[in-house]
């Protein structure tokens, strides 16, 4: 018979969700929630705390699951360790913190320069960025995307897109 | 009732009606292909135009909306694993893995049969049994609707994901995102964090972006292989049993459609449960009807088939509450109250006694936007099929500008498209960790309608949880509930019986 073994990742996940959870019940829920005194269904706090509470049993319960892998109620029962750890292995990490940070770049850009100006700086960027090098087809691209974007947006929805120095 | 069905024919049957569905259905299958725009958007934007024209040309336009955007959400959830509406979550489930084993083609036609199906059942349905039907739905008390959507939050997570601990964790994180916002019932401000922005809570439509479009963004990004030349969003297959659905499958589909179909009506009848929900429930019970279950997941054209049904259904069948009652079913059905009233028609119980003829005229024109549905979107798949032949590299910049925009355009707020980008970022990290994304979404949807109820149970009982158990609509749920787990539970251990033999 397979004996399996601990999964790493599954079992920091839980342990991590855990304590988030606890330092969110005891920490988060009375700076943040108002909890004036009256019938306990009237709290603003009662929801979110029987909430939370369901959500450090069930961290506890993943955690516990993959402490003990052979009471995990997973339906992925043949691998599940290795699913996760070859998902995190196999990636691009550089790429989805360039995308990122472009993104966060992209909406600050758009209060300087404007939207169309700053979408076509972005456009080309990841275009390039990913890989693509035709420029007929990221031109091609570019026109329909920003053409559609005015028409849809700016002429029918009369949508206020954010203007800049530019457009 | 024959002098008034002549009448309704006489004041349907006009060139001008029938062009007003064809443009409404053609806007909301292009919007609610869009993600970010969604059926209510259309709606919305067409009702400045319904000023001038006649109430059942009016009416007509915006259902043909409604209907086309309610369907139009499965065209991206299928070709770009990214719902144009929230209703076309479920659909991602089985739609994209049907693409990417290059049959996008041939779930975009299940997707569109399906969608046409349920809205012709829901729409007789509602001919048929509206009055009766919203009086049942309408005395679900707050216990009932508490147990209910428990009920339905457990067969949610149950098919989202692999493993059903991970489900719950995302619902009960989306039911924890749902409470961001000012209480509902003392309106003081609840995890805030200082952002007077949000005290309405989040916006569903950022976060519906973020956590599909962008983290999807995300995901290609982080793929090594995104960067080559070669690579397209999925490949299309030439085969032509690929590429259609035939008499075979649709009638092993026939069942699913059926079911999926009275699911979507009798939800939609209940206000405030919407069309997802009903996607989600269908989704379900088709998994456990199917002779296949191990395929839902991973390309089934019956998960393609019932989560259109079932969430087509609902868009006739939230009619039944307006029309009768006067109440609406969901915020799409919200917006078609405002331009009823616009008309100067009050939709409630009078509506059936004064403006008879007008209503059979409504009811022709929703049959009438069934057979326009599918000649536009038989149309319009083939183009958008199309997606699928462009560069990753080209696509996936485009959809990041799209998420921004979306998000932006809702309430032109900056704040709206950082909260995407967040949960952008979220999702991907979720999706990583292998957690469904779609128990989260959900349960945020739900969490509204849940806390009122369960805060109201409580006050009605003064605090006692027995008020779930002593009504019995309730503790049929809760026993449904307990039901589906210990079933779960059997299934899952029953296979890992299985596994551990053949791996002795």
């Amino acid at each position: 018979m397979k004996t399996k073994k601990i999964n790493k990742i599954e079992f920091l996940t839980g342990v991590f969700l855990f304590l988030l959870s606890i330092i969110f019940y005891l920490f988060v829920l009375p700076h943040q929630v108002d909890d004036p005194s009256g019938p306990l269904a009237l709290s603003p706090a009662i929801f979110c705390k029987v909430i939370t509470i369901v959500l450090i049993f069930l961290s506890l319960l993943l955690t516990i699951f993959n402490l003990f892998p052979r009471i995990n109620l997973s339906e992925n029962c043949g691998d599940n360790g290795s699913d996760t750890s070859s998902g995190l292995s196999n990636v691009d990490q550089k790429k989805v913190i360039i995308t990122i940070i472009t993104s966060i770049l992209y909406i600050f850009m758009m209060q300087c320069l404007g939207f169309f100006v700053s979408t076509t700086i972005v456009m080309l960027f990841l275009m390039i960025y990913y890989g693509h090098r035709k420029w007929t087809h990221i031109s091609i691209v570019l026109v329909i995307v920003l053409s559609f974007i005015y028409v849809l947006f700016v002429l029918g929805l009369r949508v206020l897109l954010p203007s800049g120095i530019l457009i | 009732m024959v002098e008034n069905l002549i009448s309704a024919f006489g004041i349907f049957f006009q060139l001008s009606n029938i062009l007003s569905i064809l443009f409404g259905v053609s806007l909301g299958i292009l919007m609610g292909s869009i993600p970010g725009l969604t059926a209510t958007m259309a709606i919305a934007l067409i009702i400045p135009l319904t000023f001038y024209m006649s109430p059942v040309a009016a009416i007509s336009m915006l259902v043909g909306a409604y209907k086309g955007g309610c369907y139009g959400g499965s065209i991206p959830a299928i070709l770009i694993n990214t719902p144009g509406t929230p209703a076309a979550a479920a659909t991602v489930l089985d739609g994209y893995p049907m693409a990417k084993q290059g049959k996008s083609l041939k779930a975009l036609k299940m997707a569109m049969y399906a969608s046409i199906m349920g809205d012709g059942f829901c729409d007789i349905a509602l001919i048929l049994v509206a009055p009766p039907l919203a009086i049942v739905a309408l005395k679900m008390g707050p216990p009932e609707t508490t147990s209910l959507i428990i009920f339905s939050l457990m067969v949610i997570t149950m098919v989202a994901g692999k493993s059903m601990t991970k489900g719950l964790i995302a619902a009960a994180t989306g039911l924890l995102l749902g409470t961001v916002g000012l209480d509902p019932m003392l309106s003081t401000r609840r995890l805030g964090f200082g952002f007077i922005q949000l005290d309405e809570g989040f916006s569903l439509i950022p976060m519906l972006i973020g956590l599909f479009a962008v983290s999807e963004v995300l995901v290609y990004a982080a793929r090594k292989l995104s960067g080559s030349k070669k690579a397209i969003l999925h490949e299309r297959s030439p085969r032509p049993e690929d590429n259609r659905v035939n008499l075979k499958e649709i009638k092993g589909v026939m069942k699913i459609i059926g079911m999926a179909s009275c699911v979507g009506t009798f939800l939609g009848a209940i206000p405030g449960i919407g069309p997802t929900i009903a996607a989600f429930v269908s989704y379900g019970q088709a998994k456990k009807m199917s002779k296949n279950p191990d395929q839902f997941g991973n390309g089934a054209i019956e998960g393609v088939a019932a989560a259109e049904a079932g969430n087509n259904a609902v868009a006739g069948a939230n009619l039944i509450p307006l029309l009768t009652l006067g109440i609406p079913g969901d915020i799409g059905a919200a917006v078609l109250l405002g331009a009823f009233m616009m008309q100067g028609l009050h939709p409630g119980p009078l509506l059936f006694t004064e403006h008879i003829d007008l209503i059979y005229a409504i009811f022709m024109s929703l049959l009438c936007a069934n057979g326009i549905m599918f000649l536009v979107a038989s149309q319009y798949i083939k183009v958008a099929n199309r997606v699928s032949d462009v560069p990753t590299a080209l696509i996936f910049p485009a959809v990041l500008v799209f998420c921004i925009i979306g998000a932006f355009a809702i309430n032109q707020s900056l704040f709206d498209v950082w909260a995407a980008l967040a949960f952008g970022l979220f999702g991907y990290i979720m999706k990583r960790f292998e957690f469904p994304v779609a128990p989260l979404l959900i349960a945020f949807i739900l969490e509204p309608i849940l806390e009122r109820a369960f805060r109201q149970s409580l006050l009605m009982s003064g605090g006692s949880l027995d008020i779930f158990i002593k009504s019995p609509v309730s503790f049929a749920f809760l026993i449904l509930t307990v039901f589906s787990i210990i079933m779960l539970i059997r299934g899952i251990m029953k296979k890992k019986i299985v596994i551990a033999d053949e791996g002795d």
